[in-house]
């Protein structure tokens, strides 16, 4: 990923303006199959669900396969990485329609002050537990 | 019409990216607040919210490669993972059976109506992971995102000075307290501390979520 980077970038500077849509069209073309081969894992977390009678998210099984394979190196890392680095910088914006849907209920009234509730006291027990059943089983030496 | 709303999320989804940058706070949260304009802009101009989200296809359906694109950060920082795997998985399990019994509880006990009780019990897991739930469970994909993000903003907003008082110093331990409590935003906050613990967050967001969406749909009934 690095080397590619340094090389893309030499051409970039010393090559014409043509050489440097030539490379920002292969990075792109890398980007979207990156992003189709993700969309395969989770195609294939969707078999595995219905195969097996899961009702599991799909993309979530789509996630442990992909992470298994990356782990045993049948897929390496700099051929998904420029894709899933775009998809997890832009996921502020992708769930802005699904999260705009509140409007829906705007009108709920008090549920919302029950959930509130449930936020702030599940959040800080949550942080809590987290934080110190990780400090007790640090290494010593850290 | 309806074809200007995908470019307008996105250009209020900017602006709100760069509001955040002149005034520096958490409670200012880029997603929150393109939210809140969108769906403000919605009721105002009585588009309906079904015409809204069919506009805005493109970018919902993306929410598949980017859940299962979660699998590279937990990759990338093995290093961490394997130096502190059982206090880390161990932290994780604990968390998570934590956020998921507060949620599962109160339910039951203020008896919420069906949508809510999904949303309230997977609200600690990241958006597109609430949003698939939801659709597993019967819930309601926008009520489960937006609890998700509320509770993503109040952990980041309010999680580093609550450890403070609580004495956790340890970087992985709050990084991972994080990401189990307040997935995406939580992260967001952990980066800024340091390395390791934006690292450990980003592993306890990919471990809580997973955990979650495996586990709830198997005792959910």
């Amino acid at each position: 990923m690095t080397v590619n980077s340094v090389t893309d970038s030499a051409r970039a500077s010393h090559g014409t303006n043509g050489d440097t849509i030539i490379t920002r069209g292969r990075e792109t073309a890398h980007v979207l199959v990156a992003i189709g081969v993700l969309w395969g894992f989770a195609g294939a977390g969707d078999l595995v669900a219905s195969t097996a009678g899961l009702p599991v998210p799909g993309s979530v099984i789509g996630t442990v396969l992909l992470w298994v394979a990356l782990e045993t190196r049948l897929i390496r890392l700099r051929w998904i990485d420029g894709g899933a680095r775009l998809l997890l910088a832009a996921l502020g914006l992708l769930f802005v329609p699904a999260g705009a849907g509140f409007v829906q209920f705007i009108g709920a009234g008090a549920v919302w002050l029950e959930v509130g509730g449930i936020i702030v006291v599940g959040s800080l027990l949550t942080l809590a537990v987290t934080a110190h059943v990780v400090q007790r089983g640090l290494p010593a030496d850290d | 019409m309806t074809e200007l709303l995908l470019p307008l999320t996105a250009a209020v989804y900017v602006a709100a990216l760069w509001l955040r940058r002149r005034v520096h706070t958490p409670l200012l949260n880029p997603t929150l607040l393109a939210m809140a304009s969108l769906g403000g802009v919605v009721l105002v101009t009585g588009v309906r919210y079904g015409s809204y989200a069919q506009a805005t296809r493109p970018l919902s359906a993306l929410l598949t490669p980017a859940v299962v694109a979660l699998a590279v950060p937990v990759h990338r920082e093995r290093e961490i993972l394997r130096r502190f795997a059982r206090p880390m998985l161990l932290g994780a399990a604990a968390g998570a059976v934590t956020g998921f019994a507060v949620g599962w509880a109160a339910a039951r006990l203020l008896d919420l109506a069906p949508a809510w009780s999904v949303a309230a019990v997977s609200r600690s897991a990241t958006s597109p992971i609430a949003i698939a739930l939801a659709g597993e469970l019967h819930g309601q994909a926008a009520l489960s995102a937006t609890l998700s993000i509320i509770t993503g903003v109040f952990g980041a907003t309010l999680g580093p000075a609550w450890l403070n008082a609580l004495r956790v110093r340890h970087p992985i331990a709050r990084g991972l307290a994080h990401g189990i409590a307040s997935h995406g935003v939580g992260t967001g906050r952990m980066v800024e501390e340091s390395r390791r613990a934006g690292a450990a967050s980003a592993v306890g967001m990919a471990l809580g979520g997973t955990v979650l969406a495996v586990a709830l749909p198997l005792i959910w009934s």
